[in-house]
Formats: C-alpha cells, sequence, structure tokens
C-alpha cells in the first residue's frame, strides 16, 4: 500500500492545492473503517463510562498502519506524507473518535521522532505506531506557560516533581512529555513512566467525558531528557504547532459532520407548513457555518503543506489554522443544537457529542494565546521586510 | 505560492514576474498624472503595454490576440500582477465578462473584430444589466427591445453601469418577449455606445468617486446581428459572463490586513503599542486568517481548474467574508487612530475611502444575502426560496 501511495502521489504533482485521489482514497477507507466500527456510538459509550477510550477504533487503525502514517518506515511507521494523516484527522474528527490520537501521535510521537535519539526512536516509535504505547503531554499548574519562565514542574538528580492539573488522556497514558526547569531555569522536555509509584494520577471531569482528563504529580519520578537539555521550550512550541496543525484537521471534521447533520435534521423537520431548511434565517445560518468550515480548510492545508515541505517556521500558519477551525467548529457545534431546537440540548441526542467535543479540541492546546502568537510571529516578518 | 506550482507553472510564474518587475516602475514613470481625469489613458496604457509584451487574455486563443495558454497561466499572471500597483477597473468587464460570451456566442467575423481590440487596450467595455428595479432579481428587467426589420428598436433604463462613461462597447440584456414567464423572454445584444439615444450619466458614490453610471436607452437601434445567443436565450447567455465573475471580484482592492499590521504597530498605547494589546491582536489574528483562508480558498479553486474541472458556486465565499473584513478592518483601523481617524486619508493607506467604500464590496457582484441563498441552495442542497413570478408572463407580473 505504502509504496503505491507514494509513487502515485509524486507523479501528480501541479497546481497542487488540494487533497489528490490518494489522500481520498484513504479518507474512503478510514470512513469505512469507523463506520464499521459504530461511527458516533463509540463516542457515545466512552461519554457514557462504559470505557476509557474506544479500544475498538484504536487498535483498528493501528493495524491499519494509520496510527504511524508519519512516523519512519525503520520504526514501524508509513513514513508517507503528513497530508495522508490529515484526512485521516478528518475522518476522526467527523464521529469524535473517542481516542488519544492527538496526545499520543500529533503531539508525543512527533515529538520524540523529530527530537529524539535513535535509540528512543527506536524504543518508543514501533510501540506508538502499533497503539501498544499510549503516551500524552504535561505541563505544569493549571494554564498553559505563557513563556520559558512560566514553567512550574522541575526537574534534578532526585527526579521530577510537582503537579500538572489538566492531563488530557492522563489516566490511560502510560508515558508522558513533561515540560519542566531545573534549579538552574534551564527548561527541558523529559519523557516520564506514568506506571511508576512516584506518579500519582487523578482523574477529573470534563465537560468533555469521551476524553478523560486527570491530575497528575509526581514526586522525584525518574526521566530521560528528550533532545538537547536548555532546548525544551523551542522543543514544546515547534511539538505544539504541529499538533495544532492535526487537530484543525479533526476540528474541521467535527464542524462539517455538525452542519451535516443540522442541514439534514432542517430537510426534513416541519414547521408552520414547511421545511425548516426552507427559511432564511436558517439557510444563512447553515451558509454562514459552510463558509467558516472553507476557511479553515484553506489555512489548515495551507499549514500541512508546510509540514510536508519540511518547513521550520510553522507559527503563523499553524495559528491560522487553528483560529480558523476552532471558529468553524466551536460556531457549527453551537449552531447545529440551535438548529435543532430542543431535542438538541438532550443527552440522548447526538448535538451535544459535536458540543463538547468542539471545546475540548479548542482548549486542550489552549485558545487565547494564539492570537497573539499569530500577531507576534506576523508583526516580525513585517518588520523584518521593512528594515530590509 | 511558488510552493504549489509544477515546474512549467514556476517558470511560467518566475517570467511574469521577471516582466512586471521591469514594466511597472517603467510605465510609472511616464505615466505620472493618477488624477481621475487620467486614468482611461493610464488604464489604456496598461492593457496596451501588457498586450505587446504577451501577458494580456493568456487564456484567450492567440487567433484574437490572446496568449493561447490555460486559465491557470492568466491567474498565475493575476495573481503575479496583483502585487505590483497598477491601473485596474476599466477593463474587467471587457476581460471577464464580454471575451468569455463573445467566445461561447458570436460568429467568427465579431469575434476577431471585437477581442482583439479589447486585449490591446483599444476599447473599454460596459455591461448594461441592471436596472432601476432589477437588482439581485436580475431576470426581473423592463428595458425592451422589439423587431424592426434588421434592427432591434431598445428603450429602457439601466443603472451601476461601471465605466459605462469610458466605454466604446456595451454587453445589453433586454426583454423581447414580455408574453413568457420572466427569465424566458430576454435577449442579449453587444451595442456600440455612440449609438443614437444612449445617455450615460454619472453616479457618485459614498466614497466621491464615480466609476458607475445610469444608462438611458431611448429608440436605440441595434443591428440584430449584434445579437448574442437566440432571441429568448438571454437569461442563459447572461449566465456565462458570471463564470469568471468569481475570479474577479474575490480580492478587493483597498487596505490589507498588513496594512493594518503597520498601523497597530506604530501606534502607541498606555503601556506599549497597540500591537500588545489583546483586543487588537485578537482582531488582526481574525482578519489574517481570513485573508490567508481566501486566497488559499483561490488556491483550491485553481488547482481544480488545474486538474481540467470547474470550480463551483463554493468559491463566492471568498467575496462573502473577504468584503465584511474589509468593512470591520477599515472601521477598526480608523478606531486605533483615535479622533484622527475622522480625517479622510490621514494616512496613505485609506483606511478612509476604504471604509467609504466598503458597504458596495458587500452588495457588488451578489449581496452578502444572495451568496448565502446561492451557497445554502446549490452548495448544501437546502429548498429554492419561494419564488412567486417564475411561472407567470412576465406582462401580467
Amino acid at each position: 500500500l505504502k509504496r503505491h501511495i507514494e509513487n502515485r502521489f509524486w507523479r501528480c504533482l501541479r497546481v497542487d492545492f488540494a487533497f489528490t485521489n490518494d489522500h481520498e482514497a484513504l479518507r474512503d477507507q478510514t470512513r469505512r473503517f469507523l463506520d464499521d466500527s459504530g461511527g458516533l456510538t463509540q463516542a457515545r459509550r466512552v461519554l457514557d463510562g462504559h470505557e476509557a477510550y474506544s479500544a475498538k477504533q484504536w487498535h483498528g487503525l493501528a493495524e491499519m498502519g494509520l496510527l504511524g502514517i508519519t512516523l519512519p518506515e525503520a520504526f514501524g511507521g508509513l513514513g508517507i506524507s503528513p497530508l495522508f494523516m490529515c484526512v485521516v484527522a478528518e475522518e476522526l474528527g467527523r464521529v469524535c473518535a473517542p481516542i488519544p490520537i492527538e496526545s499520543s501521535i500529533f503531539f508525543v510521537a512527533e515529538t520524540v521522532s523529530r527530537c529524539g535519539s535513535n535509540k528512543q526512536r527506536a524504543k518508543l516509535l514501533p510501540s506508538f505506531a502499533d497503539g501498544t504505547n499510549i503516551a500524552t503531554w504535561i505541563v505544569g499548574g493549571s494554564r498553559l506557560p505563557t513563556g520559558p519562565h512560566d514553567i512550574s514542574l522541575c526537574y534534578g538528580t532526585n527526579g521530577l516533581s510537582g503537579t500538572a492539573d489538566v492531563v488530557v488522556d492522563g489516566s490511560t497514558a502510560s508515558l508522558g512529555l513533561t515540560l519542566a526547569r531545573d534549579s538552574s531555569g534551564r527548561v527541558s522536555t523529559l519523557l516520564v513512566e506514568l506506571d511508576s509509584p512516584k506518579v500519582t494520577v487523578t482523574r477529573l471531569v470534563s465537560v468533555d467525558p469521551s476524553r478523560p482528563i486527570a491530575r497528575i504529580s509526581f514526586e522525584n519520578a525518574p526521566f530521560e531528557l528528550i533532545g538537547r537539555e536548555g532546548d525544551g521550550w523551542d522543543t514544546w512550541t515547534a511539538a505544539l504547532d504541529r499538533a495544532a496543525i492535526y487537530t484543525s484537521f479533526t476540528q474541521i471534521g467535527g464542524a462539517q459532520a455538525s452542519m451535516e447533520m443540522a442541514r439534514d435534521y432542517v430537510l426534513q423537520r416541519t414547521t408552520f407548513g414547511r421545511v425548516l431548511g426552507s427559511y432564511q434565517a436558517v439557510k444563512h445560518r447553515l451558509a454562514d457555518i459552510f463558509a467558516k468550515i472553507e476557511l479553515a480548510r484553506g489555512t489548515s492545508l495551507y499549514a500541512a503543506k508546510l509540514i510536508e515541505s519540511h518547513e521550520c517556521d510553522l507559527t503563523a500558519a499553524a495559528a491560522s489554522a487553528r483560529i480558523a477551525a476552532s471558529a468553524a467548529y466551536n460556531f457549527a457545534a453551537t449552531e447545529n443544537i440551535q438548529l435543532h431546537g430542543g431535542i438538541g440540548v438532550t443527552w440522548e441526542a447526538e448535538p451535544n457529542l459535536h458540543y463538547r467535543r468542539a471545546r475540548h479540541a479548542a482548549l486542550c492546546l489552549g485558545a487565547r494565546q494564539w492570537p497573539g502568537r499569530l500577531v507576534r510571529a506576523v508583526a516580525a516578518r513585517v518588520a523584518a521586510k521593512e528594515l530590509a | 505560492m511558488n510552493l504549489f506550482d509544477s515546474p512549467e507553472e514556476a517558470k511560467f510564474r518566475a517570467e511574469a514576474k521577471a516582466w512586471l518587475e521591469q514594466a511597472v516602475p517603467a510605465f510609472h514613470a511616464s505615466h505620472v498624472d493618477r488624477s481621475e481625469g487620467a486614468m482611461e489613458e493610464r488604464a489604456k496604457a496598461w492593457q496596451r503595454q501588457k498586450f505587446e509584451a504577451g501577458f494580456a487574455g493568456l487564456h484567450i486563443p492567440a487567433a484574437y490576440g490572446g496568449g493561447g495558454l490555460s486559465f491557470v497561466e492568466e491567474l498565475i499572471f493575476r495573481h503575479e500582477q496583483a502585487q505590483f500597483d497598477t491601473p485596474r477597473g476599466p477593463f474587467i468587464i471587457g476581460t471577464g465578462m464580454t471575451i468569455p460570451v463573445l467566445l461561447a456566442y458570436a460568429d467568427e467575423a465579431a469575434k476577431v473584430s471585437l477581442i482583439p481590440k479589447i486585449l490591446s487596450g483599444e476599447e473599454i467595455w460596459c455591461q448594461l444589466f441592471s436596472e432601476p428595479g432589477a437588482g439581485s432579481d436580475l431576470a426581473a428587467i423592463r428595458t425592451r427591445a422589439v423587431r424592426d426589420g434588421d434592427n432591434w428598436c431598445v428603450t429602457g433604463q439601466k443603472v451601476w453601469n461601471t465605466y459605462a462613461h469610458l466605454a466604446s462597447r456595451g454587453i445589453l440584456l433586454t426583454r423581447t418577449d414580455p408574453t413568457l414567464p420572466k427569465h424566458k423572454g430576454l435577449t442579449f445584444f453587444h451595442v456600440d455606445m455612440k449609438s443614437p439615444g444612449i445617455k450615460v450619466n454619472p453616479i457618485r458614490m459614498v466614497n466621491g468617486v464615480a466609476e458607475f453610471n445610469e444608462t438611458f436607452l431611448d429608440e436605440v437601434m441595434v443591428p440584430d446581428t449584434n445579437r448574442l445567443g437566440a432571441e429568448g436565450d438571454g437569461w442563459r447567455v447572461s449566465l456565462t459572463t458570471l463564470k469568471y465573475e468569481r475570479f474577479e471580484i474575490s480580492e478587493f482592492p483597498g487596505p490589507t490586513t498588513i496594512d493594518a499590521f503597520r498601523l497597530a504597530m506604530k501606534t502607541p498605547t498606555a503601556n506599549g503599542s497597540a500591537i500588545d494589546d489583546g483586543l487588537v491582536q485578537e482582531r488582526l489574528a481574525r482578519w489574517y486568517t481570513e485573508s490567508a483562508g481566501i486566497k488559499y480558498m483561490q488556491l483550491r479553486a485553481l488547482t481544480v481548474l488545474s486538474r481540467g474541472g470547474e470550480p463551483g458556486p463554493e468559491t463566492s465565499v471568498g467575496k462573502l467574508i473577504g468584503a465584511r473584513k474589509m468593512q470591520e478592518l477599515c472601521a477598526f483601523a480608523m478606531e486605533m487612530q483615535s479622533h484622527s481617524g475622522l480625517i479622510v486619508d490621514a494616512t496613505a493607506t485609506g483606511f478612509q475611502s476604504g471604509w467609504l467604500w466598503s458597504p458596495g464590496g458587500r452588495v457588488a457582484g451578489g449581496t452578502d444575502e444572495i451568496i448565502r441563498n446561492v451557497i445554502a441552495e446549490r452548495v448544501l442542497g437546502l429548498p429554492q426560496d419561494a419564488r412567486a413570478d417564475t411561472d407567470v408572463p412576465f406582462a401580467q407580473l
């Protein structure tokens, strides 16, 4: 499969700003698998507390090789274009897939693949790709850090200590990628085993119970460095940008599914003798949802293309993708409930799955700091141009 | 953007850019007068310069004076040209709307005589479609054309005729049979604007500029050989002009997001500069995201063309977002200037004139409301608005 995809992919480059037939073929394959595995009912199962995550979807994706799309072939991955991961992410978003892919793959596996030593990559990447090892990222305190001065987890010769109040997938992951500082203020990224007796994990109640969140405390927990000591902040921000880009595709998938759900509902529901979808107030709302999704598709695809062409400076593109995708998913999920009326507000109906997930996705990598990140990145470019 | 070109396309882009880099400064050196009175001559001269260098109408067959290439090359050239300060406007109706109709419906002799004069900058065309009582509902036009031997006698009033005061010729939509339902009794012509009975009056817009006109037609004789398409087929013919309109109107001239960045960077606040203010950042980030999104939507449409397809109505989302963005961006920039934001063109960027023009962007080329309807109906498959008049003879409405 891999060789086939790659050959065809490189041959069909023209003005090439869209997914190709090969990407679309993988999309179809992924969608079939997710439909067969129960679609949204898997998110419902996790929401209702039957499982911590959908093992069926997680291991099914692993068997298809889809968790390792971007990971090197030598370490159990497929080593093909990140755009394939984007179409898979979009499909996962459509069904609110209750699996730790953002944490384990988009954030940690990507970071280990880019910054880890060969030994670490050989040890860890195959277990991420086959789904046997779940990892997540961890920062101290209750807010995302605003800069390298704002790191609360501490490491030293005794190990890692401190508390992270919010860790997505903290209760299911066996490995954590943490951002911590030493006594001299150096910031580094560290790998920590979460099964250790030096680590305490407490499950918390989230607005989106289909994605588990925990508080994690470390007391002199053993760790190993990822990347060079002192490079932690740069590693972290680069990981954040990439994770935001991949996550924007799950948000687009969720937004598209919310829009389609609303469209299907207003086409069958009748009020005052006419179909709900024939009122302009309703039509225009759906058109506005569509417009926001289109914006997100454009900015996210551009950002993904930058990853594909090994561009290093991703911040402005990642921030645009994230801002547009969060706006689209929040708006689509919110208005989907509105267009469903009373039934949309019930626990049993499907719209709340997307309403919750849209919030989860918008907050888990931070929300308010992205406009500032974008503006600083663009202003720096504008200033550089003015000087030149 | 070059990132996504094929090698041939990248080569073409480089050629276009190289030519523009020497041609634009030379053009400015020889055309220093930027007053409204000099506008026609500037626009014609720039069009002629492109024509002589082989960059006019790249997607038009060479037999009619074009480049004989594809629309992809044409869009690449337009994209590169947009990076430079060049005259724009007067030739949009001719190149963007008229040529596609002539290619589809004119006979060979008319194509050979009319198209090269547009591309070479000799003739400006205007569009005589809208009427005081027919804007968004274009098929409600009342201008009558009555058969008179080998001619048609045309009487009526048209409005929003961009550059009609400079135009040599116009494309004209008329009603030839009021006994038929409104979309069925229409016929399409091209007309010599010097014909007796045509009177063009300028309309001054909110921003003080008079590029639009109203046009009165009083028993104007139009030869039947000027008819494009069959009698009664005017509605279908007029849709041809809109085919490429989406590519014409999706990015407005005026202040850009980067202009707003520059302003924020040099605007002082109590504790630094406006660029560090959270609210300002939120706005700038949104507009940057919208500008980027529009640009990449166009690139996606270009990809569809490049793969041999035709972009659909979803492309109009760009105008829906871009027009409102322009309005909000200009208004916010004026607020950043504090009370001096009231002064017209306090800065060279023109946030004030952009703000004065921006309501027009939300109306021209399909109002926000019409675009939302189009997206809802033709993209999302929602029911068409109830229309009471589609099957009724026009004369009975």
